[in-house]
């Protein structure tokens, strides 16, 4: 039942009017629609794949050359309701619209290039975020290795093994 | 999963666009569109009885590709809006009453970070004074799917929120 709020005309107007992208985006990732289409999907992710391939699939059926596709504005909302959900069906369908160049779709791949972007930092910081709270909790002074470089000077980058003993670098020539 | 959409769907055509300075401005045409995306026009000009309707929904172009490309494709992304605004020598014009027929206004949103969300894109068309008060009428072509209404410079359809307009003058 869910699903089917992403085909609302209301969706359909905003995507219809706002001319960029980016702009579209910001104003669908607070649709009423699209957060209950997320949630929906957050809380039944074991069905999710399936729902979002058989919603996908029947929508395409209606697909005709040479004339708007009707769904579009349905698939600028999916995308933006999938941009943070960690789901590899999520990655799936953002990928394969971003790289989609049809005339009939001319939005919804450039909405789906700026979620999947937003996904890879969102990703990026989270892991930033968890980096620091690990270094955080950490007991640096209990660290044997970290001792060994107040005692003897060096660091264990000395004692690894070489992969190049010498340099290939001309310098006479350079 | 949109394997089909690949196989069924036709090469976007482009347009040679450039600015003045000769830089290409990015642009594709769109497709006509379906009847659902017809008679959701009609819908979507309901709630505002004062927009006289210039043309019915039709492919091709976009509020900007109206603006910039007369009406020939869609320009889509916003640093092309930036770079023609800059390579055309736009002037920015400060208040409304300055405002003369032919000059542009921008529909925009200031996001969190301070970066311009473009919203819409429109033509002066005519200034009507009633006594100290100036009532600028806009061309619009809504999207790349919508028609062409003539509509006052603040009636606007109502989720462009809380917009902030800029007028410029090539």
């Amino acid at each position: 039942m869910s699903m089917i709020l992403l085909d609302s005309d209301d969706i359909a107007h905003v995507v219809l009017t706002i001319a960029t992208p980016n702009a579209l985006c910001n104003i669908l990732r607070t649709h009423r629609n699209v957060e209950n289409v997320r949630q929906y999907l957050q809380d039944n992710a074991s069905d999710a794949q399936q729902a979002i391939e058989e919603y996908v699939r029947e929508r395409l059926i209606d697909l005709k050359p040479q004339v708007y596709f009707p769904h579009e504005p349905a698939f600028c909302a999916l995308a933006v309701a999938l941009e943070t959900l960690p789901m590899p069906v999520a990655e799936d369908f953002l990928s394969q619209l971003a790289a989609l160049k049809i005339a009939e779709m001319p939005i919804s791949p450039r909405v789906a290039a700026i979620c999947l972007d937003r996904r890879k930092s969102l990703l990026i910081s989270y892991t930033i975020k968890q980096f620091k709270s690990r270094l955080m909790t950490m007991d640096y002074t209990s660290s044997p290795r970290r001792l060994s470089v107040i005692h003897t000077g060096s660091t264990d980058l000395n004692t690894r093994p070489r992969i190049q003993a010498h340099s290939t670098y001309n310098r006479d020539a350079a | 999963m949109l394997e089909i959409a690949r196989l069924i769907g036709t090469r976007p055509s482009r347009f040679i666009l450039q600015t003045r300075e000769r830089n290409y401005v990015a642009n594709s045409q769109s497709c006509e569109p379906d009847e659902r995306t017809r008679n959701l026009y009609q819908a979507f000009r309901r709630p505002h009885p004062l927009w006289k309707n210039r043309k019915d929904a039709c492919g091709v172009y976009n509020c900007a590709g109206l603006v910039w490309a007369n009406r020939r494709t869609s320009i889509y992304d916003e640093k092309e809006y930036t770079k023609i605004l800059h390579d055309d020598g736009y002037r920015f014009i400060s208040t409304e009453k300055e405002l003369q027929p032919s000059d542009i206004v921008i529909y925009l949103r200031r996001t969190s970070d301070n970066s311009r969300d473009t919203l819409h894109v429109g033509i002066v068309l005519c200034l009507d004074r009633v006594g100290a008060t100036i009532v600028s009428w806009v061309l619009s072509k809504w999207h790349d799917q919508y028609g062409e209404d003539i509509h006052h410079v603040n009636d606007v359809p109502e989720y462009f929120g809380d917009y902030l307009t800029e007028f410029y003058r090539p």
